[in-house]
């Protein structure tokens, strides 16, 4: 047997053993035994939690994972079985319980922006390195408050291809959206990134 | 580096110390398949939506003898986060709810006062002390006993508050002659305080505790009788005082005002039965089991957790009326090495509440 491991941030404790069974086999089991419920958590819950504790930060990511598991279990009964994998499923449902908390997000984003905006006393000798922390601070400061300042609407597919390492197509299905409307959505997204970060250097810009 | 890149290492430095969800988190997920259907957070319901238990039109008597049922099975402290520990709190809530409901309204006019006599502890200003070196055997007060501090020094508190708000309220606070544990220091003193009044807005008395006024309405005719509607209001107000704050400080706020409504207030009693059903839908509800209050009365307390679950705040119930007893805030474990978890940080125990013409008239 030939264990697959997805790449990735994202997937790499998800086991997709050919053996396993699969998500929307877990779903329609826990109809009749709730307590099956629980392996969906197994597979994706650090996952989706990380993605959160990025998003909204340690003192709401576990309220917002737990509703989103909370809300998944309530409308277990609607899901697709046509999607053997509820990964997108459950990064649907996460994004928008964290809809309902954006002013806090971009709050946060706004505060990492403002304190890495704010010079440091020197820690070295003005070194390379010193120097290219700094400037890697700096625009670290100008990426969060580009995040903050972005629509949800390209914010969440541009994170949820980032972050949450989502395909086009997964990113597609979580939000409901045709494909072609997240790839547009991410080009807007990443313009408007890149016009807030002042340009990026030609030698080693790269694309997805 | 690309901006994609660039973002996913922002995302890397985002991370959480552990890999993996925490206990809890996985705990309350576990946890769903069991829980009852209910709201996972405040929010308003549908008109018409209620919940499942509402309130039997039941004579006092039924209402007693169910509230000794539950005490006794509270009986001890149960362990805090044992099953079961949220079920047994709503049934003394609801209990309590169902006492207040029964109890007779008080006239109240606009021009008068709302008087409330408590027994009132509050640890916050000596916590300070804490992280001074003790006193030395000189500076001991007689009677004084070492080690850490596990009671604090009731002080009787007489309060008038104008029953809307627009006339001068007056705190009478009784000193203690009882000295204080080793290492506490006791700044309380008799004092009489003249609380000016406030602009009369709906909401002074919420807004009061962070600042900007001092005396609201003492008694708010109209409060919602319904527990959704209370709900909403409780929120709506919390959501007044600390706008785009973070979602825990409204929680907070939102305690703060309950507490505010019971500790100086006068409720109708179908506000208060109310206010005690929408309590019983507050998350991170949990049972304490018995206690004795700041007046050496034993009761039942429900506690709901405060910020970082640092502190709670509990009511106590007297166990065969269900009579609210006494409001007071708890230290949990992290909130101060030095304090033991339970130790009560501040209590306000209820004695007497009653409606009268004058700031300084006792009731009859």
């Amino acid at each position: 047997m030939v264990e697959m491991k997805l790449r990735g941030v994202g997937r790499s404790e998800v086991d997709v053993s050919p053996d396993s069974q699969s998500d929307a086999r877990i779903i329609e089991a826990s109809k009749s035994d709730p307590t099956r419920f629980g392996v969906l958590f197994e597979r994706y819950g650090d996952l989706l939690y990380r993605y959160a504790h990025r998003r909204v930060g340690p003192d709401l990511a576990e309220d917002v994972v737990a509703d989103t598991f909370e809300a998944a279990f309530r409308v277990r009964g609607r899901y697709d079985s046509a999607y053997p994998v509820a990964r997108p499923w459950l990064f649907g449902i996460l994004t928008r319980e964290l809809a309902s908390r954006h002013r806090q997000e971009s709050a946060r984003f706004r505060a990492m922006s403002r304190l890495d905006a704010e010079p440091v006393a020197p820690q070295a000798d003005g070194s390379e390195q010193v120097i290219d922390q700094e400037v890697a601070r700096a625009a670290r400061g100008r990426l969060a408050a580009a995040l903050a300042a972005l629509p949800s609407r390209y914010r969440e597919v541009l994170l949820l291809v980032t972050w949450a390492e989502c395909s086009y197509e997964e990113a597609a299905q979580a939000l409901g959206l045709p494909i072609g409307t997240v790839r547009s959505r991410l080009n807007r997204a990443r313009s408007q990134v890149k016009a807030a970060l002042g340009g990026t250097n030609p030698l080693h810009a790269g694309e997805l | 580096m690309d901006d994609l890149t660039m973002l996913r290492e922002l995302g890397a430095s985002l991370d959480p110390a552990e890999p993996r969800a925490p206990q809890e988190l996985r705990h309350r997920v576990n946890n769903i398949p069991h829980a009852p259907a209910r709201r996972g957070r405040w929010m308003i319901m549908p008109r018409g939506t209620r919940r499942g238990w509402q309130l039997a039109a039941t004579g006092g008597l039924a209402a007693v003898l169910a509230v000794g049922v539950v005490a006794a099975q509270l009986g001890g402290n149960s362990p805090r986060g044992s099953g079961g520990d949220q079920s047994s709190a709503q049934a003394v809530l609801r209990l309590a709810a169902q006492a207040s409901s029964a109890a007779p309204a008080l006239a109240v006019r606009p021009d008068q006062f709302v008087f409330t006599e408590s027994q009132w502890t509050d640890f916050r200003e000596t916590i300070p002390a804490l992280a001074t070196p003790p006193p030395s055997s000189a500076s001991q007060q007689p009677g004084a006993t070492s080690g850490p501090p596990t009671a604090a020094q009731p002080v009787r508190t007489m309060r008038w508050l104008s029953v809307d708000g627009t006339r001068e309220g007056l705190v009478l606070t009784a000193g203690d002659a009882a000295p204080p544990p080793a290492g506490w220091l006791e700044r309380r003193v008799p004092e009489r305080r003249v609380v000016p009044p406030c602009d009369g807005s709906a909401y002074g008395r919420f807004v009061s505790q962070f600042g900007n006024c001092q005396n609201g309405p003492a008694y708010q005719p109209g409060l919602p009788d319904d527990p959704d509607v209370m709900a909403d209001f409780l929120r709506r107000t919390a959501v007044l005082d600390l706008p785009s704050a973070h979602p825990r400080f409204i929680d907070l706020a939102l305690f703060q005002n309950i507490r505010i409504l019971l500790e100086d207030s006068y409720l109708d009693p179908a506000a208060q039965s109310a206010l005690f059903q929408a309590i019983a839908e507050l998350p991170r509800l949990r049972s304490v089991g018995q206690v004795t209050d700041a007046a050496g009365r034993s009761g039942v307390a429900v506690a709901v957790d405060g910020f970082e679950r640092k502190t709670s705040y509990q009511l106590v119930f007297e166990p065969q009326t269900g009579a609210l007893l006494s409001t007071r805030t708890v230290a949990e474990a992290g909130f101060n090495p030095a304090l033991p978890a339970g130790t009560v940080l501040s209590e306000r125990a209820r004695l007497r509440v009653a409606i009268v013409d004058q700031a300084g008239q006792l009731p009859a």
